[in-house]
């Protein structure tokens, strides 16, 4: 006799979306949550944006608190890491030999609560990297298999998009689907780069290529399509605690850190349409271990230790079901599985760890464009995700960013500090604000990453946190596969600033942490927050942790979903193949638990 | 003029905005709090005494501000400081030499002076949008092209005089 049919480790939007789906068809959930759940309530989730608002440094995490019994990176905590030794001032203990850039967050509904909200499928060759190109591996999974299910997910995280558009590089859809949502508005600085770059062509890799904007999918809420589900519609879905709020984006340009509003999509709203009768949520709740049988063949339980502000609970809980589910981000998967000792015998867990390096350019346009509005992207260059050049370098997009140099270089709170310190005040600043910052743009490359032994997961006695557990230790470098995409990336943004009449502010500086030179030019780059590998999948047992179900090649009682399942990157934000793959993962449990029981 | 009074004044000529903007705020007193607080009442009061004396003096103060405080080491970080409360509700670690010459107080710290400070920074009406995370224009009104950002005042701005 079990606790319950299915534990669940981790409510991000993994975490949540089988826990919807699994309650939803008679099974009984327990979720364990890391982090506090302080935006489960809108008077909560109203304490989250007004300490955003109080932040002097609005990154990602800063609506999202913090605790040492369940500690999380910052992007503030990136250093120079010191040649052949480790950073390990904060969470992360990064021994380099260049820092992870990326961050994630433990609360309730995980990182979706500072996503931005893109939700593009991967394209068909991203499945078949090895057999079209020669790099990386290919997926056990193509793009066909899990076609039905990217439908699922744009379902489950409400996304907004024209089909019309979204027909590229070999993605398909069934003739008769809609998106539950009409795409969100370009906004002005899209139409103005449209009417410049599209079939604009330029010159890169020793070949030609013409320019497309394409808008991008976002689970944002927007205008429902009636013709949805063949013709039954969608309903937006607002704010959880306050469901008459953010049933359209109001362009608060606040999507990360945090929408004020919860029209973006996050996986609270996921959580509450789970059946509230046969789930159980322990927020505050660690997960440390899992066990396994005698043989090791199963998962006999999971341990997990609670906390509160004034410090941890008395001892550790052991907790007992017939599925495990772990889904707590990459990173902390494979550090979950390496202090048990479990799921890895292909020693495949914690490598191949990736992330898609995050390259900027940016420029002044001529003329006003109406910077720093709207939400921060809502279209990009997707043409270059795929192509003959991936034998020799990575794919990447362009992100078109709305919000100006806010990433690249703090605007507009940086132009106004070098404004005042350069003696402007009165009207002769206002008007020098009102003239520069609205012309300011900027493009992002979303670059590709080859999973690499190299770039892993460890940990060590020698590093733990307040609940003794062990903090992952992060090994990581880019290779030049990636740095080749960074140079055309500058080759493309050259060309694309002249046509736009632009001119190029583009400077990466020797003192960023993440500084790096390649064929005589220095670049500096991001983490884009988009943590996978660690726990690949395979059809393979010897070179895989996980099965095309996602579940463990070891304990066959054991799935470890998310982002860490997959095997290669793509140039796709990937949280839309992770809703994917989760819900491809609620099917197979369903189906165990079926079986099971008749 | 009382301090607030004079501090508002002072404000309408670092900034470019008019007195109706920044009393719509409500952060004249909050932000005279902080600078006072921070720098400390000697050198808040100093700021405001000179300002004062050149306000009274009618006309276009503009070479008055720039010579007596802006220019000044002792008034012209404090200056500083008060358009970037006013543009970016954020309060700047004085500088170095400022602390190392007039005193320094362990509450300076580069910090946001209130999630309401924030709101009401002026940098976004300057640009034409809106403060990220507050004010939001509504759905759609991205797409649209910008409006033309509304025109600072040009040549003397709202002096006291103006007030019933």
């Amino acid at each position: 006799m079990t606790d319950y049919d299915v534990v669940i480790a981790g409510a991000g939007p993994v975490g949540a979306i089988l826990a919807r789906r699994l309650t939803r068809a008679g099974v009984s959930v327990l979720v364990l949550e890391a982090g506090a759940a302080t935006g489960a309530t809108w008077e909560g989730y109203q304490g989250n944006v007004l300490t955003h608002q109080s932040a002097i440094a609005k990154v990602p995490n800063s609506p999202w608190p913090d605790s040492p019994f369940a500690p999380e990176p910052s992007v503030l905590d990136i250093a120079k890491i010191p040649p052949g030794g480790v950073d390990a001032n904060h969470y992360l203990v990064q021994a380099g030999p260049m820092p992870f850039g990326s961050d994630y967050t433990k609360t309730s509904g995980g990182t979706t609560m500072h996503w931005l909200g893109t939700s593009l499928r991967m394209v068909p060759a991203d499945f078949e990297l090895r057999s079209r190109y020669g790099q990386g591996v290919d997926w056990p999974l193509s793009y066909d298999d899990l076609e039905p299910y990217y439908r699922q997910a744009e379902l489950e995280l409400g996304i907004a998009a024209n089909v019309e558009d979204q027909r590229y590089l070999g993605i398909w859809f069934p003739d008769d689907y809609v998106y539950p949502m009409f795409r969100i508005p370009p906004s002005f600085s899209d139409q103005v780069f449209a009417a410049q770059l599209d079939g604009y062509t330029i010159s890169l890799d020793g070949t030609t290529c013409a320019l497309q904007v394409t808008s991008t999918p976002q689970g944002r809420n927007s205008m429902p399509n009636p013709a949805y589900d063949g013709g039954r519609g969608y309903e937006p879905l607002g704010a959880v605690g306050n469901p008459h709020r953010g049933l359209r984006c109001e362009g608060n340009a606040s999507c990360i850190p945090i929408c004020p509003v919860q029209a973006k999509y996050n996986a609270l709203k996921t959580l509450a349409a789970a059946a509230a009768e046969r789930m159980d949520l322990v927020t505050q709740a660690v997960v440390s271990k899992v066990l396994l049988t005698s043989d090791a063949k199963r998962v006999s339980g999971l341990v997990y230790q609670t906390y509160d502000g004034s410090g941890p609970g008395s001892t550790p809980v052991t907790v007992t079901a017939d599925v495990y589910v772990l889904a707590t981000s990459a990173i902390e998967n494979a550090k979950i599985l390496l202090a048990s000792n479990a799921a890895n015998s292909s020693g495949q867990v914690g490598l191949n760890l990736m992330d898609h390096p995050f390259v900027m350019t940016w420029a002044l346009m001529g003329e006003n464009i109406g910077a720093y509005r709207g939400p921060g992207s809502t279209s990009g260059i997707e043409i270059l995700r795929d192509g003959a050049f991936r034998k020799d370098r990575a794919a990447f997009r362009v992100e078109l960013a709305n919000w100006g140099w806010d990433f690249p270089a703090f605007g507009p709170y940086l132009q106004l500090e070098e404004a005042v310190a350069g003696g402007a005040f009165g009207p002769r600043l206002r008007q020098q604000m009102a003239e520069d910052v609205p012309r300011q743009i900027r493009f992002g490359f979303v670059t590709e990453q080859l999973p690499s032994p190299a770039n892993r997961v460890e940990i060590s006695n020698a590093w733990t946190d307040a609940l003794g557990n062990p903090r992952p230790v992060i090994h990581y470098q880019l290779d030049d596969y990636v740095l080749k995409s960074f140079k055309a990336a500058r080759q493309l943004s050259s060309q694309a600033f002249s046509r736009l009449g632009a001119i190029e502010m583009t400077s990466y500086s020797p003192l960023s942490p993440t500084w790096i030179t390649y064929d005589g030019q220095g670049y500096s780059w991001n983490g884009a927050g988009h943590v996978m590998g660690t726990h690949r999948m395979s059809d393979r047992a010897d070179q895989g942790v996980v099965d095309p179900d996602q579940r463990s090649f070891d304990h066959d009682n054991l799935f470890v979903a998310g982002g860490g399942s997959m095997p290669t990157s793509s140039a796709a934000n990937p949280t839309l193949t992770i809703a994917a793959l989760a819900c491809r993962t609620a099917d197979r449990i369903t189906a165990d638990l079926g079986r099971k029981a008749s | 003029m009382n301090p607030v009074q004079t501090f508002l004044q002072l404000s309408v000529h670092l900034t470019g905005f008019s007195e109706t903007e920044l009393l719509g705020s409500g952060q004249a007193q909050p932000f005279l709090d902080e600078i006072t607080s921070i720098a400390g009442e000697r050198a808040a009061g100093q700021l405001l005494g000179v300002a004062g004396r050149i306000l009274e003096q009618g006309g276009d103060p503009n070479q008055a501000i720039q010579v007596e405080i802006m220019k000044d080491p002792y008034l012209g970080p404090l200056a500083r400081n008060v358009i970037v409360m006013w543009y970016l509700g954020q309060w700047d670690q004085l500088p170095r030499a400022w602390r190392d010459a007039y005193g320094a107080n362990p509450s300076d710290i580069t910090h946001i002076v209130s999630d309401a400070a924030y709101r009401s920074g002026l940098v976004w009406v300057a640009i034409g949008s809106h403060p990220s995370g507050a004010k939001a224009p509504g759905y759609a009104s991205w797409a649209q092209p910008p409006a033309a950002s509304p025109a600072p005042p040009t040549g003397p701005v709202a002096s006291s005089s103006s007030r019933p």
